[in-house]
């Protein structure tokens, strides 16, 4: 048996027992090799340690920045992903705070992986169509960028329906941020939460439950976070020929912008980036936004009935995926007007 | 001769409206050329524009097509029709035809308008001072062209009766194609652009250190592709300085420090981090930079006024003794 299979095999064990705990799972990009690692968490002023268990599996300890707390797991080499599975001892909460900020840290060396809100309504709908399955949706969480996530409870034993998610993202105008549900096939279930921002928490589930996860929800994320950065590599501006060529991203926001719209996308991506406000009037928004991670810049343009992305010379696909779902936590409704091949 | 006390806030104010003026510069000329290009209409810009008779002269913006349309910069600060008329019969020597002003005063009964070049209402007069180049009319025509607007509106009913179906304006975002354009960009901006530039060099694999190193060289490389192509070399000489303005402009912030002589820039990175707008930020760096020249030069001139108003203390006959 493969270091994969074997630690899928244990986490199918454990979780199919009484002494389950919520397991975090991240799924990253990553812009180091896994040799060098622990050298750059050290430069970030974390800690990594690791250790090769098999072919691409390693057992995996971090330890934060401030308060230097440790959290253990595995981290998975899928090559241009990585997925990160993170044991709870403690409370499950602190365990994935301490990982998102970990990883926070380690921005860019690691970065998060992000599909969009209809895409995780489409890995939901996947899901309903497997066969004598039974999706029994518990919650969905919706939230603003400027405050705590909302809980929605769903009615027990009333069936999944994409379209009353839509409804309620829509009247709210929050972002969808997670869904919790337990998915039932054949003799076997299990039990998670999905974020669009590429962290799971898989909590329980009978036999094979962690593999089963891991199959029909994990590698369909992994495929389509890898198209995402597909689609927004070589954006960068390009001179041929002693003309510039630039590639825009095109958002849709559904509503009117306006300039308080462009006033508080401004400030909230001050927050994360160095900008610099060019034109903040009425009704066009120019901003140039520097990543001082990786050095990323880009300029956007606000308009009343769209938000245009153009890198600049320097546009990593990872960095346009943050500046990106930093957008859609303000406006999260606003769709990549190209479809995404 | 009276002096006055240099207030901050007006040399603020002076400051951001230059920035804000170039912007607007820039967006106008550039995506209108862009437009136009589009439109299968071949612009040049900053290229001779050869007289029928005499010396060439040099438009700031030079459109022309098989029957041509030509943007010159010339403008005149008055609004009177004699004068504006006088300014158009002049132009006839040019195998194109003008009208240039202020958006107020028109004599263009005879000509059909087919291209507009439009700036925001306030933009207006410091386009003038900064490209010597206002809201310019070019006229001739035999089809129509509609340019697209994607910012404000025209409200002046004589414009907008001139363009059927509608007048429609320049594509904003052409503005990050090219960041600089002719004339002297404002410091605050080209910093800022430059800052911009020194990031985007930053070593690829080096996410974490306090500091980054940037060759000089490599800065160069990148700014002379932010000036459109149509830039002559003259005008790329100048850039040089442009960029050496703006790095010991940067320096004296404290964000980065140039080594002029080894040719490298160093980059510090948590250094303006917390800074919330950069322009802005710059912009009152500037502002306060000059206003502290503008108060040393106020009190050099009042001490000098000071002296000359000093009554001569009167001698007494026994002093000469």
């Amino acid at each position: 048996m493969g270091a994969l299979a074997q630690l899928y095999f244990e986490l199918d064990r454990f979780h199919s027992s009484q002494e389950a705990r919520p397991l975090h799972v991240f799924s990253v990009f990553p812009k180091i090799t896994i040799d060098s690692l622990s050298r750059f968490a050290r430069e970030a002023g974390v800690d990594a340690i690791l250790e090769n268990v098999g072919q691409r599996v390693y057992k995996f300890d971090i330890t934060s920045a401030r308060k230097r707390q440790h959290e253990h797991g595995y981290l998975v080499d899928h090559g241009k992903i990585w997925n990160i599975l993170i044991k709870t001892v403690e409370s499950p909460t602190v365990a994935g705070n301490i990982v998102e900020r970990w990883l926070e840290r380690m921005y860019p060396a690691i970065c998060r992986s992000y599909i969009q809100s209809s895409d995780l309504l489409n890995i939901m709908d996947d899901l309903s169509k497997v066969k004598d399955s039974k999706l029994d949706m518990r919650s969905y969480v919706l939230r603003a960028h400027d405050s705590h996530e909302t809980v929605k409870k769903w009615k027990s034993n009333k069936p999944y329906s994409r379209g009353d998610i839509e409804q309620s993202v829509r009247r709210e105008g929050q972002l969808l941020e997670a869904i919790n549900f337990l998915f039932h096939v054949e003799q076997t279930y299990f039990h998670v939460r999905i974020q669009a921002d590429g962290h799971f928490v898989f909590y329980e589930g009978a036999q094979y439950c962690f593999s089963n996860f891991a199959r029909l929800i994990l590698s369909k994320f992994n495929e389509m976070t890898l198209m995402n950065h597909k689609f927004f590599s070589n954006r960068e501006r390009r001179v041929v020929d002693g003309n510039a060529e630039v590639s825009r991203i095109y958002l849709d926001p559904v509503k009117k912008l306006g300039k308080t719209d462009f006033e508080r996308l401004s400030s909230h991506l001050s927050m994360k980036y160095s900008t610099a406000v060019l034109h903040g009037g009425n009704p066009w928004l120019l901003l140039n936004i520097i990543d001082r991670g990786d050095g990323s810049s880009f300029d956007l343009h606000g308009y009343p009935s769209e938000i245009q992305i153009i890198p600049f010379n320097r546009g990593s696909p990872e960095s346009l995926m943050r500046l990106i779902h930093g957008i859609y936590e303000l406006f999260p409704l606003a769709e990549i007007k190209e479809k995404m091949q | 001769m009276s002096l006055t006390y240099p207030e901050l806030e007006s040399v603020k104010k002076e400051v951001l409206t230059e920035v804000r003026a170039y912007i607007d510069a820039i967006q106008v000329l550039s995506s209108l050329q862009d437009y136009l290009r589009g439109e299968g209409i071949e612009c040049y810009i900053e290229k001779k524009l050869r007289r029928k008779v005499g010396d060439p002269k040099k438009p700031d913006l030079l459109i022309c097509s098989e029957n041509y349309v030509i943007v010159d910069h010339k403008y005149t600060e008055s609004e009177n029709e004699t004068t504006l008329a006088g300014k158009l019969e002049e132009m006839k020597e040019y195998e194109s035809i003008f009208l240039l002003g202020d958006g107020k005063s028109r004599s263009d009964k005879e000509f059909t308008a087919e291209v507009v070049m439009l700036t925001p209402e306030k933009s207006v007069t410091f386009f003038k001072r900064l490209l010597n180049c206002p809201i310019t009319w070019g006229y001739n025509l035999e089809r129509e062209i509609v340019i697209k607007q994607m910012i404000g509106a025209v409200k002046d009913s004589k414009i907008s009766s001139l363009f059927n179906p509608d007048l429609l304006c320049s594509m904003a975002e052409e503005i990050s194609r090219y960041k600089f354009f002719i004339s002297h960009p404002p410091l605050p901006y080209a910093a800022c652009e430059v800052y911009h530039v020194l990031w985007t060099l930053s070593p690829p694999n080096q996410f974490f250190g306090l500091e980054f190193e940037v060759k000089y060289k490599d800065i160069l490389d990148v700014f002379n592709t932010l000036f459109p192509p149509w830039i002559s070399g003259e005008a790329k000489q100048l850039n040089l300085r442009r960029l050496e303005e703006a790095l010991e402009f940067l320096q004296s912030t404290k964000w980065v420090r140039w080594f002029k002589t080894e040719k490298l820039v160093i980059v510090y990175r948590n250094k303006g981090r917390n800074i919330g707008d950069l322009l802005s930020y710059l912009v009152d760096y500037c502002a306060k930079v000059e206003h502290a020249k503008r108060v040393i030069k106020f009190e050099k001139e009042l001490k000098k006024l000071e002296q000359m108003q000093k009554p001569i203390a009167q001698k007494k006959l026994e002093d000469f003794a």
